[in-house]
């Protein structure tokens, strides 16, 4: 594995061959940075650690690059780092970025992101030939018109777990949307969240294939899921979509309950009645075992990207707020 | 003051950044160290990074629409889709057959003909409403249409799909319609036909911006790079780290649209 480092605190110009803010191995100032410095062809996995506690403003594109199923691109946050990663919720004090990503290699990762975005796609995978897997885990999502978007792509595999998808401030026709005939997108306890009420469809399959488990979706008067999803098992949503395709343990028409949904913080609180223990266990088929901020899950997991733990078991929960409340727009993510 | 991180080893693959191009552009005191190996860095005074941002432009495949005629009492216009950003020496970005004339196809496109750098076809918003491009993502076997009535003045078409002989169901049609800028007008169970209006104007977008998403993409990472000259003088500097003056600047950059 070769490593190279992001950190928003250093200057631009470093070789990102070290965390240090300074000197001549200086870590890359942006995640583009980062990207640019990258050979024409990985001949092994490749590892771009971000952390800072500034946001990283730069758009980046991943392109031109040659990549394989072992020798791909994985943008990651370290969960042990003080800048790293988010913990389940929009952190000004962890690596965020407020630009899009668009990826148009055929295998990459990006686990542990935060990343809120006006105007274009948080990530967007376009614009490739072949085959490939691109994998979105443990992430943090916010934007004013998609989240995540495939389209104009061969026959790529996305798949993405644990992480949390929510709009508001613009318009959309989708959150989590697929548009390409070759390609197959898979979402395990993925939650998406409609802050402007009724405005987004939550997930959309134009064409391709679309597998869903473990997903919630608070449409809040927009539908959750739409389009003619594939398979869609043990999804919960605020509508009557999640069982409209069949499949095993869907849940319509639910009242979930968040720790904070007006500020972004879409844990589950200890009232929840409609996504707790209701998913299947391991959904990846080993893929994952934990929920987005690195809670282990046990037993029947929940649907969504949060697996509630009870206070005092290793995680502080604060008083819950229905989503049902007013959600002020005006909240910065 | 801009400040421009640049690429300085003479990579040339495909949509990698080579040599001379812009990775980043900062404002004044971002950039406080000398740049690593590979790199160089110059700051110009007395510009403002806004103003610097068009140095750092990408190079994407472009196309604009334009009319050349239409004819309301069929609802049809011929089109000209025509590169906006090619080198027309190297001819890289112009349109490429291949590329386009699929998906013009798919939404109803009759009579295509290619020039160097521009298509031109006829399409008629019946034949789009009723094309696959229209319906992307759904199975239209079996599905029958059938126009009831076109206001002229409005653009409204009042359009009949028979279902029948079809796996999808009224509801999976009327969600399509609805999601798609269309208004379910009618429905008959028995018959398994939904009537709906759909607007020119609506159809007309939507064809644009599925062409537009399908052609366009970078070709090449920056559109500009730094002349070699300018390169030469810049690593001239022990620390490959120069503050030169607008006038100097301005003379520094290739567009490779014109190379």
């Amino acid at each position: 594995m070769t490593t190279r480092y992001v950190n928003t605190a250093s200057s631009p110009g470093g070789d990102g061959t070290t965390n240090a803010t300074s000197g001549a191995t200086r870590a890359f100032a942006s995640l583009n940075e980062a990207e640019a410095a990258m050979p024409a062809t990985l001949t092994d996995w490749w590892r771009i650690v971000c952390e800072g506690s500034a946001a990283d403003t730069t758009a980046v594109t991943f392109a031109g690059t040659t990549t394989s199923a072992a020798n791909y691109i994985e943008v990651w946050t370290d969960p042990a780092a003080t800048y790293g990663r988010h913990d389940g919720k929009w952190n000004t004090a962890k690596y965020r970025i407020t630009a899009g990503i668009t990826i148009s290699e055929n295998h990459v990762r990006i686990s542990g992101l935060q990343s809120t975005v006006s105007g274009v796609r948080n990530v967007i995978v376009y614009n490739m030939a072949g085959a490939g897997v691109i994998h979105i885990s443990n992430c943090w999502f916010s934007a004013t018109t998609i989240c995540v978007d495939v389209i104009s792509v061969g026959a790529v595999v996305v798949t993405m777990w644990n992480t949390i998808c929510s709009n508001a401030g613009g318009s959309s026709t989708g959150t989590i949307v697929l548009n390409q005939d070759a390609a197959t997108f898979n979402c395990y306890n993925v939650t998406a969240y409609n802050r402007d009420a009724g405005t987004y469809f939550l997930w959309r399959r134009l064409a391709g294939t679309m597998n869903l488990i473990n997903c919630l979706g608070v449409g809040r008067g927009q539908a959750v899921f739409t389009g003619t999803m594939n398979a869609v098992t043990y999804c919960a949503s605020d509508d009557a979509t999640a069982d409209d395709w069949g499949g095993a343990g869907n849940r319509i028409t639910q009242t979930f309950t968040f720790v904070d949904s007006a500020n972004g913080d879409f844990h589950l609180a200890a009232t929840d009645a409609g996504a707790r223990d209701y998913g299947v266990t391991d959904p990846g088929s080993g893929l994952f075992s934990d929920d987005i901020d690195g809670v282990a899950r046990s037993g029947s997991w929940d649907i969504g990207a949060d697996e509630y733990v009870a206070a005092g078991g290793g995680l502080s929960i604060p008083v819950a707020r229905p989503y049902t409340q007013a959600v002020n727009r005006a909240a910065v993510y | 003051m801009a400040e421009f991180l640049i690429q300085a080893l003479n990579e040339t693959a495909p949509l990698r950044y080579w040599r001379g191009d812009v990775i980043g552009i900062y404002e004044d005191g971002v950039c406080i160290e000398p740049p690593s190996s590979g790199k160089v860095i110059v700051k110009v005074p007395g510009l403002a990074k806004a103003d610097a941002e068009s140095q750092g432009a990408e190079w994407w495949q472009r196309i604009s629409f334009s009319i050349l005629s239409s004819d309301l009492v069929t609802d049809s216009f011929r089109l000209t889709v025509s590169a906006t950003e090619f080198n027309p020496t190297s001819g890289i970005g112009k349109l490429v057959a291949g590329k386009i004339e699929p998906f013009l196809e798919n939404w109803g496109a009759t009579g295509v003909t290619f020039a160097s750098d521009s298509v031109t076809f006829d399409i008629k918003i019946l034949d789009a409403i009723k094309s696959a491009g229209f319906w992307w993502g759904i199975d239209r076997t079996g599905l029958t249409f059938s126009e009831l009535n076109y206001a002229q003045a409005t653009g409204v078409h009042r359009c009949r799909v028979n279902y029948s002989g079809s796996g999808l169901t009224a509801e999976e049609l009327k969600d399509f319609i609805n999601q798609n800028g269309g208004t379910v007008t009618g429905e008959n169970v028995g018959n398994k036909t939904i009537t709906f209006d759909m607007v020119r104007t609506v159809v007309y977008e939507a064809f644009q911006n599925d062409v537009r998403q399908r052609v366009e993409r970078m070709i090449v990472r920056r559109k500009f790079r730094l002349s070699e000259a300018a390169m030469q003088v810049i690593e001239a500097d022990p620390q490959r780290w120069l503050t030169v003056g607008m006038g100097q600047y301005n003379t520094y950059w290739k567009n490779k649209l014109a190379e």
